[in-house]
């Protein structure tokens, strides 16, 4: 099982900044408010990128 | 000897060998000073600024970018302090001192400055973000404190090469960066922060959230602010995760979590209205590039 599969997410699913998230945090993973941080850092870089920002 | 003791007298030492660390620049240490002051004036400040010619002209500078398309140009330092705010030099004055530290002589790998040059920007600003959803009035108060959390992380890349590549074989083997931090220096990154600050002569609130900012409950006399750094560092660790694959986030506390007494659902304005001070204030030190 990967690193990701064990985070608890489907690997399928996760884009490449999420994946690099849940791997920052591999760990932790099913703490509920870890997986609210990763949920929120996931959001706001997804909305940079489409802005552009890096 | 306990071992706590041990650990702060080797961290003392540590900072002794790498006493050829710049310190940050007189003027910046005696400004902060000034700041907090309730009767400081302009001219004051000025006048202090004027007696580091590479500050100087960071703020002239900043002050003149920021009127562009104004017409008139700021030529003396009491009209840009006027212009800027005494917490926009604070943090112009305090970042530029910082990255000077960090550019001149340091031994570090390719791409490790920026790494961590980051971190500290990006975690002030959270710290920064968290303040002001807590109401709190001393926002940039926290901004410079997280800014300075992680500064024995800079010591010990920089300035103890061979240490700190043991210390990355330990960590590949993926023992906890503390464990592997005492058998590789015999302290931690938290104690050399500790005394660096305390060298440095800031306030002792600095070295005290740079000793605790991974146990923040074991700060008797900033816990809340220790607490904000925790969450911050954190919350740098969750969004700067791209320049750092392989670094693991610490252990977050739920018991700081909950001192911060913020809702979850704040999380996403957190983050952006940090990383959106944390992008203005890698322009305003001359970072960007």
């Amino acid at each position: 099982m990967s690193d990701v599969d064990r985070a608890g997410g489907c690997r399928e699913s996760l884009s490449p900044t999420e994946a690099q998230v849940r791997k920052v945090f591999r760990r932790q993973a099913g703490d509920p408010l870890v997986e609210a941080i990763v949920r929120a850092a996931v959001q706001v870089l997804h909305e940079r990128e489409k802005q552009g920002i890096r | 000897m306990s071992s706590s003791t041990h650990s702060n007298e080797v961290a003392h030492e540590l900072v002794e060998r790498v006493k050829s660390l710049p310190p940050l620049p007189a003027a910046a240490l005696r400004l902060n000073e000034l700041l907090t002051r309730s009767r400081t004036s302009a001219r004051e400040v000025a006048s202090l600024l004027s007696s580091d010619p590479a500050m100087a002209g960071r703020v002239l500078c900043v002050a003149n970018s920021a009127q562009l398309g104004c017409g008139s140009r700021i030529s003396t330092l009491s009209h840009a302090v006027m212009v800027l705010g005494f917490n926009s030099v604070r943090s112009i004055v305090l970042t530029g001192g910082l990255l000077r530290s960090l550019e001149s002589g340091g031994d570090y790998r390719p791409g490790e400055q920026r790494r961590l040059w980051q971190h500290a920007i990006t975690s002030g600003a959270l710290a920064r973000a968290i303040a002001v959803e807590r109401g709190e009035r001393q926002a940039e108060e926290h901004m410079l404190v997280g800014l300075l959390h992680d500064v024995g992380q800079i010591v010990v890349r920089g300035w103890l090469r061979a240490e700190s590549e043991r210390l990355d074989v330990l960590l590949r083997q993926g023992l906890p960066r503390g464990e592997a931090e005492l058998l590789t220096l015999g302290t931690t990154h938290e104690e050399i922060g500790a005394e660096l600050l305390t060298y440095w002569q800031l306030p002792k609130v600095f070295a005290d959230v740079a000793r605790f900012h991974h146990e923040p409950g074991l700060a008797r006399e900033c816990r809340t602010l220790a607490a904000t750094v925790h969450v911050a560092d954190i919350l740098a660790h969750a969004v700067l995760q791209a320049t750092t694959p392989d670094e693991e986030a610490p252990l977050l506390s739920h018991e700081a979590w909950q001192l911060l007494g913020v809702g979850e659902d704040r999380l996403p304005a957190i983050l952006q209205a940090g990383l959106g001070f944390a992008d203005r204030t890698a322009v305003l030190a001359g970072a960007a590039a």
